[in-house]
């Protein structure tokens, strides 16, 4: 597969990751084919990773709305301890905190690119994050097509830092907290798919 | 956070196709301006705030960089804390900036309550929470019973009162129940029921000639913290410092003197002083009056004829000493108190040199405890005898703030038959029962009793309470007798918790509604004192939330006032938009946040609208008051109250107590008592007289001192943000900061005696027990807590709470051990206050 091919499917699988971050709608995600079509587009970087997304699916349909909200919550909202804080800055400062320094550093990186953050989240919130690694490499496969040599290389060069710098170095424990705290085997699997596509995207975007 | 797009789904697999930039949809991201670094503005400004973490309530301004709060100091215009704060406000940004934080509405999707039993719970959206809300309230309407409905306040601005008085009110309930006696009633007690006010005293340090500490820390607790940590070191200079405490806290730990009483006994401890100042002739006679002849008559156990002595601004000095303090001479004070006789004697001596400049500045520690009400009166005694009270050098009362009060007529208009009848009904706390006479301001009943309505709620008496809204509280942590509430709590049908973080309480909870924080989201204000000044000072948002919050005071009944006027109960809309207008526009206000800068336009108008000379500081109009934050008073005028004006029966400062004499006769008339029973009901042993004078009265121990043989004491830790920085790492990092105390444990603090007795070394895991439960924490071997007595901090055990206060909320288990499970469930009666001092806990402690 030629890296461009693996960007295109690198929009719509951290698009779809996003999405399967944000609480979870059972009839919405099934009937959006949230899980096959991840599934179908992991096949082309991680079979392994598509089976998970396979999986995903017959939990989805076997597991009840507010189990899986029940889940998510704990995991990700709380209201008590945040079991997978899904906050970058958590991760990546001493404090632990939200909208720390890397939380501002992530919303002017969005900024910068004339991007901004339209939900009341912190920008380092892992769906943001996901989506804006999305949008990045959407725009770098728009300006192959439209041949903007040079736009090429600025989101290549933005994947490269934002995805090192705010976004990878926090994946792996995320993960490791989502797989330990995590009830269902839907969020279990979407933690193993994340810490493969992250694995994929590092050599991907150093390679651009 | 939810995919609001269906397109955010669509996938295109196409090989080759192009990815459709302007067809793909975003959902948590949309096209902005960019903003280059070179156009960004950097730097940072100072905004005005207040700190809610103790009741200082300083005005503070925080520096907001890039739309964050970074630092905190002291409102450089506040002549309260001299633009000075202590740790508490820096911790607050621990608490704004906790991933563990309230961040949706949420239900409850487990039917069952209990601790360790996951509610399971689900966002929601506001609109389906405020739904839920409004369907439960209008059950409790159309079935003729709103009283069923009880609102429980915990710390509060002063928008209070759109929360806690229009909302039940115009509803139509009486149980509007505040957390006051949870915090020092029995204090204010002993203050009103010999000076006449219900207030807490402000003291003047920078003139005090002796500062008498008791049962307080004012340096880390206490009400004028930041004052206080400014001026102590000028007042070890030009003044004497002693603090009575079981327990060496900070303020002692610098003093002069340090007079570790035995828990409880401070009614005799302050008799003993007040014995030696009356036979040494050493009371200051320029308040308290003298010998006709000026000859004193003052001589241990002899009884003195009362019309030999004239009195000046205090009343009954003689009918004190005769019942009560002639009695008392310092070697029997000695002996109760544990406090040397020499020691009693030398303080009293020192007290009478400096009089009147003498500052008695008095915590709850001597006050809230199951007989703590004379303490209180004997140690607040003790400021009348010095002619402290009211005076250079003294305790003082306040300056008055200008603001606009809450118009209860006009809210009255808007209180339907069904709301005018019910709000009579009796309250859920009982007070004003045979047994809780709860007599605040002198009316049997006037004051609340916070610990005593998880006894309502279980009983259902009065009757049964269906509804629950609660916010800033957690009276399941809070309330001595942990048990207890949760037992209660576990059977109300519906409770709505409003909070910036779950708890304990949101573990009951039906509904938890996420609320702005105090210091950097809420827009409000608040009235205090400190250092001769009254001060109104604002809460702003001074960052922008960055999840889904509401001011809880104001918003939520706004927004719940829609509700129920969409379901056709429209009063409460009607009264807060017609309440509440534009004091400039006179515009009515369309949403809740309009509503809520109405609101505190409405309160603070006269500080700032120039439409009167109110003193103070002058302030050019809205905007002027936003960007200051506050407002100070002209400086407190001293012997206001002297020359007959003290709001006593007898119109002085009493010793002996006509004030208390009509409340206690008024309590037994309305039950066809007398006063010897009503003391008998409320855990009092004397009888006849001596109910209206400061006196000693045993101690009552919970438990038998065989088996738990030693007093526990609880203090409040000055990294306490009142018990809200459990979840911030930094209290833990720096909790050495509390004499005794170590870094990331609950100690509790043991003489090294008593650990060789038995057989427990510095750093040991214990196991703490008494009648009401068991906690497990660290031992500290510390010689700063008198043998016999151990002590351990309020704050730590939250079995229910964010990642740094519990180890595992999934199995609630707390970090540390809550003091409220050791301390068992009890009142100080007479007030309606939570009896949570005076080592009424007896303990055992094992080694585990």
């Amino acid at each position: 597969m030629i890296v461009d091919e693996q960007k295109r499917v690198l929009i719509e699988c951290n698009r779809l990751l996003a999405a399967c971050f944000c609480e979870p709608e059972k009839v919405l995600f099934i009937e959006e084919n949230l899980c096959p079509n991840l599934a179908t587009l992991l096949t082309s970087i991680d079979s392994e990773s598509s089976k998970f997304a396979e999986a995903m699916q017959q939990e989805l349909l076997e597991t009840s709305e507010v189990d899986l909200k029940v889940d998510h919550a704990a995991l990700f909202i709380g209201p008590f301890q945040l079991n997978a804080p899904p906050y970058g800055s958590v991760y990546l400062e001493k404090e632990g905190q939200v909208m720390g320094v890397s939380t501002l550093r992530v919303a002017q990186f969005y900024e910068e690119t004339g991007i901004q953050v339209s939900e009341k989240e912190p920008a380092d919130h892992i769906a943001i994050e996901l989506e804006f690694m999305s949008y990045l490499f959407r725009c770098e496969v728009d300006a192959i097509h439209q041949e903007k040599k040079e736009d090429q290389q600025k989101f290549q060069d933005l994947q490269r830092v934002f995805f090192k710098d705010f976004l990878n170095p926090w994946i792996p424990i995320f993960c490791q907290k989502i797989e330990k705290h995590a009830n269902s085997q839907f969020y279990r699997n979407l933690a193993f798919i994340l810490n493969r596509v992250a694995k994929k995207t590092e050599g991907i975007v150093s390679l651009s | 956070m939810k995919v609001r797009r269906r397109d955010f789904f669509k996938v295109t697999f196409a090989a080759g196709a192009a990815a459709a930039i302007n067809g793909t949809s975003m959902n948590a991201l949309a096209a902005g301006t960019p903003i280059t670094k070179k156009s960004r503005a950097f730097g940072g400004e100072w905004m005005a705030s207040t700190c809610q973490g103790c009741t200082t309530w300083c005005p503070v301004e925080i520096f907001v960089q890039d739309g964050r709060a970074v630092k905190v100091r002291g409102n450089p215009y506040s002549k309260q804390n001299d633009g000075k704060v202590c740790p508490r406000a820096h911790m607050a940004l621990q608490q704004v900036y906790d991933p563990d934080r309230l961040k949706v509405p949420m239900k409850r999707t487990n039917p069952l309550k209990g601790r360790g039993v996951d509610p399971k719970f689900i966002p929601i959206s506001w609109d389906e929470a405020l739904n839920t809300i409004a369907d439960e309230m209008m059950a409790l309407r159309d079935s003729g019973e709103p009283e069923k409905l009880a609102l429980l306040r915990g710390r509060y601005s002063y928008m209070r009162d759109v929360i806690y008085d229009v909302l039940p009110k115009v509803f139509g309930s009486p149980n509007n129940i505040s957390h006051s006696s949870m915090c020092a009633e029995a204090e204010k007690f002993g203050v009103f029921y010999t000076e006449g006010k219900w207030e807490y005293r402000d003291y003047d340090l920078d003139n005090t000639k002796y500062l008498l500490v008791w049962g307080c820390d004012p340096v880390s607790s206490n009400r004028m913290v930041p004052a206080t940590i400014q001026r102590l070191g000028d007042v070890l200079d030009k003044a004497t410092v002693a603090v009575v405490d079981p327990k060496l806290n900070n303020t002692a730990a610098k003093g002069h003197e340090w007079l570790p009483v035995l828990p409880g006994t401070d009614g005799a401890l302050a008799l003993g002083v007040a014995h030696v100042l009356l036979t040494e002739g050493l009371w200051y006679k320029g308040f308290v009056g003298d010998f006709k002849d000026g000859k004193n008559r003052f001589v241990s156990g002899v009884k003195v004829d009362e019309s030999l002595f004239d009195e000046k601004e205090s009343y009954g000095l003689v009918k004190w000493w005769n019942l009560a303090v002639k009695d008392m001479p310092a070697g029997k004070a000695a002996e109760l108190s544990g406090v040397p006789a020499e020691q009693i004697e030398r303080v009293a001596r020192g007290l009478g040199k400096a009089a009147p400049n003498v500052c008695v500045w008095m915590g709850p520690g001597c006050s809230m405890h199951p007989r703590g009400a004379y303490s209180s009166m004997a140690v607040h005694a003790l400021a009348g005898l010095t002619g402290g009270v009211d005076n250079v050098g003294g305790s003082l009362q306040s300056s008055s703030i200008p603001v606009n009060k809450l118009d209860k007529k006009l809210m009255k208009t808007f209180q339907d038959e069904v709301a005018l009848k019910h709000t009579k009904f009796k309250k859920i706390d009982q007070r004003g029962y045979l047994n809780l006479p709860a007599i605040s301001k002198g009316k049997s009943g006037g004051g609340v009793s916070t610990n005593n309505v998880a006894n309502g709620l279980l009983n259902k008496d009065p009757y049964e309470i269906k509804m629950i809204i609660g916010y800033m509280n957690n009276p399941v942590f809070a309330n001595n007798g942990t048990e207890r509430w949760e037992k209660a709590l576990s059977a109300v049908p519906f409770t709505v918790h409003l909070s910036t973080h779950a708890s304990e309480f949101s573990q009951f909870a039906d509904i938890v509604l996420p609320c702005t924080t105090s210091m950097f989201e809420k827009l409000g204000y608040t009235k205090t004192k400190a250092n001769r000044y009254a001060t109104c000072t604002l809460l702003q948002p001074v960052v922008e939330p960055y999840w889904d919050v509401i001011d809880d005071e104001t918003e939520f009944p706004f927004l719940i006032s829609e509700k129920l006027k969409d379901r056709g109960f429209s009063n409460l809309y009607n009264a807060l938009t017609t309440m509440y207008k534009d004091p400039e526009s006179g515009r009515k206000a369309k949403n809740s946040k309009e509503f809520t800068e109405y609101a505190l336009k409405y309160y603070t108008a006269p500080l700032w609208d120039g439409k009167k000379d109110v003193g103070g500081d002058k302030i050019n109009g809205w905007q002027d008051m936003l960007k200051r934050g506050m407002w100070n008073s002209d400086p407190y005028q001293y012997k206001k109250q002297w020359g007959g004006k003290f709001k006593t029966v007898s119109h002085k400062f009493e010793f002996y107590s006509k004030t208390l004499k009509k409340a206690l006769e008024g309590h037994a008339e309305k039950h066809h008592v007398d006063v010897d029973r009503v003391m008998e009901e409320s855990n009092y042993t004397v009888r006849g007289e001596m109910a209206f004078v400061p006196h000693f009265e045993p101690p009552l121990r919970s438990g038998d001192m065989k088996e738990f043989p030693y007093m526990f004491i609880d203090y409040k830790s000055r990294l306490n943000r009142e018990g809200r920085s459990q979840n911030s790492p930094w209290y833990y990092e720096f909790k050495h900061v509390d004499p005794g105390d170590v870094g990331w444990h609950d100690a509790l603090k043991i003489n090294p005696a008593d650990g060789k007795t038995l057989g427990i070394d510095d750093g040991d895991p214990i196991r703490v027990s008494s009648i009401g439960g068991s906690v497990e924490c660290t031992a500290r071997l510390w010689e700063g807590i008198r043998p016999g007595t151990v002590a351990k901090s309020f704050g730590q055990g939250h079995w229910a709470y964010g990642k740094t206060a519990s180890i595992d909320y999934n199995k609630a288990q707390a970090r540390g051990g809550n003091n409220n499970t050791l301390i068992p469930w009890e009142l100080e009666r007479l007030s309606g206050s939570n009896a949570r001092n005076g080592g009424h806990a007896l303990v055992k402690i094992e080694k585990i």
